[in-house]
């Protein structure tokens, strides 16, 4: 993915890159045709010595480079295309037919295109095509048709224009390179060399073809993933770019090294060249004033006169012999001779046998003989074979300065000064030398010993015809550094100048071998230095590329985990999926997957799915079951079913909704269907659809409810108008349901009623709590009060929305209820005045009480006490009978006493507050039953009570009561020696019933209802003294309690006494 | 014992008499004052009224009825209470009265013991005679000047 998004940034450059190309070809092919039309040779040729383009290959190139960067450029259409191809074969053709007429040797003239080209250069014929240029089109005709014709499918025409692209590339580059290392290919040849600028444009070409091709590839190879021959056009650009760079570079490098250095050996050879020219020139003029010596010496002339005139004067004649002696010793000449003015010898130094002839030709022998110094140049004696120079010098008349009287002939040999001059070279070198050359008629004469050529002095001669030799160059006008061969055909460079006043030439030179050694370790160097880079370069690149394939791989994987990842995330939606889930082969419909919980839903197993046809597995009932649905779902691509039964194992039927779709994986189509369960839906619909029926009978219900009650029913909106109304209402206002709704109240009521009304419902609607409250209505019958309900309805928000109110009229009760009130509070005066008496009375009763225990008791004891004294101070004054009345005044006053004390226990027990505690009887009833065996210890009474019996009682008064009950029980044991008293609980009737039980002497149950009064006694109080006040005090406090009391006996058969308290 | 003095209040000149048979019938032979009123009763512990001015010894108890003329025993009681010089004095309420309301009242005013006058003068003097015993002999009475 990462690929695929980054690609295009890249490529955009790429694609850009190639369009520049294309259109740099075609660029080069119009300025070259601009060249030839204005004449301006340098924009076909890009340097003198190069061969120009042919105006044939300059409109090929604009043919070609415009198609190519259509091609670029635009995308593939008809005209495009149509246009590539067009251009891509007719040049194909020319190129292929110019190929073979120009290796026959055949140019024709329409190559031209008019223009009138000179039909060689140095001898190349220009203006056509050179063979190699048409090989180049005939390959970049066959790469562009395929290039056209590839796509991203064909991927082998792409591989194909790649190829073709390369060879062409390189093949432009070698020839370029060629042209930057000053050796252009096939310039020696008999065949045409191809131009620079061809070159040039073939690089361009190739190379726009190359980018262009390859993106194609890299763009087949992403879209078909295909990344074992995934080659990034980028890195193979990249490396052609370094490739040329370096090679550029380095031609570059070794070209500004030649230049160095041939500067540098120009001036050297400049130097050395002007040196010796300037010896040669001092020499000469040495040897000129030499004869300057002579020229217009009188005295010589005189001497030379005289000799002449008196033949053989001997003085003359020495005097000349001096002077020539003094001359020859000076300056080396090996001969003087003086000669007569037609030339023949009449003196000579030293002097030698035989006649001498002066040789010189008319020209030499017209200007001595006007006057002048001769110089004549190098010849050879033919006497001694030697090579002299010779100084002509007229020897002048005094009197006569145009008179030659003779000529002095000085003759010197070379050897002796002038070759070594020539000869010595300044620094050591094995091939450089200094040569001297004269022209010749048509040839040049080596007029010094030189290295390489024995005897060369007057014996060389070099015709003119050769140009190429230096010397030659030299001869015919050149001047300065040049190169070429030299006598020996050797390449040489050298500097050539000629000697002023001389016919002499003057080359110094030497092998280019030698001269460009250093160049060639300069070369060495450098290829080192460019493999060396290539090499670091293409291990960089390689570098780069392994990292582009690692990120690459890198981004495949993560692709790949990201597919698995989300795989694994599909296949976790799939088993988890609550829906059932069949994946079927769209061609066969065999089932490929299915996930659990349709295994599980239809209580199969997987196994019994795969590889099996849906309609054969029988599960779904009607319309997917068979072929003809399946073959309907394949053509339309999706398929849906609402509701189709579906049978599992078990025979349990479900509603499913089935959905199905068809979908492309890795190629292949595949089926999903998705079964979801809905039975579960279906009944929750008939649920609801059952509820809502029950909704409407209880809606039915409850409207008859609302409208046949007699109380008003009603909802008003929190403005006040009326929502719901029910039938009451309607029948109070006389307007009916429809009329009402959406009404206030002060359309239907009087104003302040209404008011009253709408205050109630705001303070509902403020407080949101339900009113109880009495609203009044002023009817035809007067005023009416209604009970009224109002509570607020809440919205999902929890506001008010509504009050709901149900008024009942309640006039008629309220006015029962007035009256009720009235006779009510006429009662409570009532009572009131009751309840005053009585506290009265109660008072007068308690003051009573409380005088009967204090004050009654007060005289009875006074009558006790004098009695007693009575009986103690008087007694042996009073008889028998005395003491027994006053004892009995004491017992009747103690009895009264007692009786006094019962009186006022049961009026106390009538008169005390009940406190209601939870009580234990049973210890109540220990503690009596211990204070009675104390009270008499000598009786023998098993007393049984029953433990824990707990009741809730006034501990006081059920103490009293119980006392009471215990005493008489062990008052009438008292006869019996052996005695049982018993307390404990029963249930009588389903009722907690408490009883003391005695055995002693019982009673008459007639009498049973008595016995409970105050005052009644069973007993005499001969047999069991009593006061009769103690049952109606236990009878009391029972009651009290809220309980009865009752007696069960027989005469002597004991008693029991049962008692409930509530 | 000389000069541990009873004062008895009593209104009833009867059981004014009793009392003093039962303590002589029981040997109990201290000095015994009389007052037949609240206010004599008070006017003799506080030297007031009649008892102005003259040297007294104050009781080491005192026998007080509830049902007093003038000022009831109850009355007294408070007072005696609520005087610095006398409210530790021990103070035995005997009456005949039965009354809750008295002996809570009693009670609460501070009173040492309530006694009931029983109606049989031997239980009488049984009464009389522990009460002698007690608050003459047994008890430690308090340090009142």
């Amino acid at each position: 993915m990462i690929h695929s998004i980054e690609q295009p940034k890249k490529n955009t450059i790429l694609e850009l890159l190639s369009q520049l190309c294309a259109i740099s070809a075609a660029s080069i092919g119009l300025i070259t045709l601009l060249g030839w039309i204005l004449g301006l040779h340098m924009f076909a040729t890009y340097g003198i010595t190069n061969i120009p383009m042919a105006p044939s290959t300059a409109l090929c190139f604009v043919l070609f480079g415009a198609a190519l960067f259509f091609r670029q450029r635009y995308s593939i259409n008809r005209r495009t295309h149509f246009i590539g191809l067009f251009v891509g074969v007719v040049i194909g053709l020319c190129a292929l037919l110019l190929l073979y007429v120009s290796l026959k040797g055949i140019h024709p003239e329409i190559e031209h295109l008019g223009f009138s080209i000179e039909n060689s250069f140095d001898k190349i014929i220009i203006g056509h095509m050179s063979p190699l240029t048409a090989i180049c089109f005939v390959l970049c005709a066959l790469a562009f048709l395929l290039f056209l014709s590839s796509t991203l499918v064909s991927v082998k025409r792409g591989w194909a224009t790649l190829l073709l692209s390369l060879l062409v590339f390189f093949t432009a580059s070698i020839m370029l390179i060629a042209y930057l290392l000053e050796t252009p290919l096939m310039y020696t040849a008999n065949l045409i060399p191809p131009s620079l600028p061809s070159s040039l444009a073939f690089l361009f070409l190739s190379f726009s073809m190359l980018v262009g091709a390859g993106l194609q590839l890299q763009h087949a190879n992403s879209l078909k993933k295909d990344t074992s021959s995934f080659v990034p056009i980028f890195i193979i650009v990249m490396f052609i770019v370094f490739t040329t760079i370096i090679i550029v570079g380095s031609a570059n490098l070794y070209q500004s090294f030649k230049r160095n250095l041939r500067t540098e050996i120009s001036e050297q050879l400049s130097a050395i060249s002007e040196l010796k020219v300037n010896q040669m020139t001092l020499w000469r003029n040495e040897r000129i004033g030499d004869g300057r010596l002579f020229y217009k010496n009188f005295a010589f002339s005189a001497s030379v006169k005289r000799y002449i005139q008196s033949n053989n004067d001997r003085d003359a004649k020495k005097s000349i012999l001096t002077w020539m002696e003094q001359i020859q010793n000076a300056y080396s000449y090996n001969m003087i001779l003086l000669l007569d003015p037609q030339l023949n010898s009449i003196l000579q130094y030293p002097e030698i046998e035989g006649q001498i002839r002066v040789v010189a030709d008319q020209k030499e022998r017209d200007s001595v003989l006007s006057g002048n110094i001769v110089f004549q140049d190098f010849y050879r004696n033919d006497k001694d074979q030697k090579v002299y120079l010779k100084l002509l010098v007229p020897i002048l008349e005094e009197h006569f300065p145009n008179r030659v009287i003779a000529v002095l002939m000085l003759r010197i040999s070379p050897e002796r000064y002038l070759i070594p001059i020539v000869k010595q070279w300044p620094i050591p070198s094995k091939t450089s030398e200094t040569l001297i050359i004269r022209k010749d008629s048509n040839c040049i004469t080596f007029l010094n010993d030189i290295k390489f050529y024995n005897n060369s002095l007057l014996n060389l001669t070099i015709p003119l015809t050769k140009k190429d030799v230096l010397a030659v160059k030299a001869a015919t006008g050149y001047s300065g550094y040049v190169e070429g061969i030299d006598y020996r055909g050797q390449e040489v460079c050298g500097y050539v100048r000629s000697v002023p006043n001389s016919p002499w030439f003057i080359v110094a030179k030497t092998d280019k071998e030698e001269a460009f050694e250093s160049l060639n370790e300069k070369l060495w160097q450098i290829i080192i230095f460019s493999i060396a880079l290539f090499f670091c370069g293409g291990a960089g690149i390689g570098f780069l590329y392994r990292y582009q394939q690692y990120l690459f791989y890198k981004g495949q994987m993560q692709l790949m985990e990201n597919v698995k990842s989300s795989e694994m995330r599909y296949r976790r939606l799939f088993e988890a999926a609550q829906d059932g889930i069949l994946i079927l082969d769209a061609e066969t419909g065999r089932v490929v997957d299915v996930n659990p919980f349709l295994i599980e839903l239809l209580g199969l197993t997987k196994e019994v799915f795969l590889n099996r046809k849906v309609w054969e597995l029988g599960f779904l009932k009607d319309a997917i079951a068979n072929e003809d649905n399946f073959k309907e779902l394949k053509e339309k691509g999706y398929v849906r079913y609402e509701d189709m039964a579906m049978e599992a194992h078990n025979g349990e039927r479900h509603e499913v909704e089935f959905v199905s779709n068809v979908y492309v994986v890795d190629g292949k189509n595949v089926i999903q269907c998705n079964i979801r369960d809905i039975s579960s839906r279906v009944h929750a619909e008939m649920e609801r659809k059952k509820a809502e029926e029950t909704l409407k009978v209880n809606e039915a219900l409850l409207d008859s409810i609302i409208n046949n009650s007699t109380s008003l029913i009603y909802v008003v909106d929190t403005e006040g108008r009326f929502l719901l109304v029910n039938k009451t209402l309607e029948l109070l206002f006389s307007k009916s349901r429809e009329k009402l709704v959406g009404q206030t109240r002060e359309g239907v009521m009087p104003k302040e009623a209404a008011e009253e009304h709408w205050k109630n419902d705001v303070e509902v609607m403020k407080s949101g709590k339900v009113k109880i409250i009495d609203e009044h209505n002023p009817e035809h019958d007067g005023m009416h009060t209604y009970l009224t309900i109002k509570y607020p309805l809440f919205n999902s928000e929890g506001e008010v929305y509504a009050i709901g109110g149900m008024s009942t009229d309640i006039t008629e009760r309220k006015r029962a209820q007035d009256g009720i009130k009235k006779l009510n509070a006429e009662l409570e005066t009532r009572v009131l005045e009751r309840t005053s008496e009585l506290d009265l009375a109660n008072k007068e009763l308690t003051a009573f009480s409380y005088s009967v225990s204090h004050d009654l008791r007060a005289p009875l004891r006074a009558i006790d006490g004098f009695s007693l004294a009575l009986l103690e101070d008087y007694a042996p004054e009073l008889d028998d009978q005395g003491k027994d009345k006053l004892q009995r005044i004491r017992s009747a006053t103690q009895r009264m006493g007692r009786l006094i004390d019962d009186l006022l226990s049961l009026s106390r027990v009538s008169q005390l507050d009940l406190k209601r505690k939870s009580l234990n009887l049973s210890s109540v009833a220990q503690e009596i039953a211990n204070e009675l065996q104390k009270s008499d210890p000598s009786r023998d009474v098993e007393f049984s009570i029953s433990p824990d019996v707990t009741v809730n009682g006034d501990k006081e008064l059920l103490n009293i009561a119980l006392a009471n009950l215990m005493q008489n029980a062990f008052k009438f044991t008292s006869r019996h020696a052996k005695a049982q008293i018993e307390f404990g609980v029963t249930a009588q009737n389903g009722t907690r019933t408490y009883f003391v039980r005695d055995d002693g002497a019982g009673f008459d149950m007639r009498f049973a209802e008595k016995m409970f009064g105050a005052f009644q006694r069973m007993h005499s109080s001969v047999d069991f003294s009593g006061t009769g006040i103690g049952l109606a005090t236990v009878r009391r406090i029972v009651s009290r309690h809220g309980g009865k009391i009752w007696a069960e006996s027989e005469v002597e058969k004991g008693a029991t006494f049962y008692f409930t308290l509530v | 014992m000389d000069n541990k003095i009873i004062l008895l209040v009593e209104d009833n000149p009867d059981d004014v008499d009793l009392t003093i048979r039962a303590l002589i019938k029981k040997k109990i032979l201290n000095k015994v004052v009389v007052a037949h009123d609240g206010a004599e009763a008070l006017d003799y512990i506080f030297q007031t009224g009649m008892y102005q001015g003259m040297k007294r010894t104050l009781p080491t108890v005192v026998l007080l009825d509830i049902k007093l003329p003038k000022i009831d025993g109850l009355e007294v009681l408070r007072r005696i209470r609520t005087n610095e010089q006398t409210k530790l004095l021990p103070v035995v309420i005997l009456t005949s009265s039965k009354e809750e309301q008295d002996i809570f009242s009693g009670y609460k005013l501070g009173a040492n013991s309530y006694v009931r006058k029983p109606v049989d003068f031997e239980q009488f003097a049984d009464a009389i005679q522990y009460l002698g015993l007690y608050w003459l002999i047994v008890n430690e009475p308090p340090p009142i000047s």
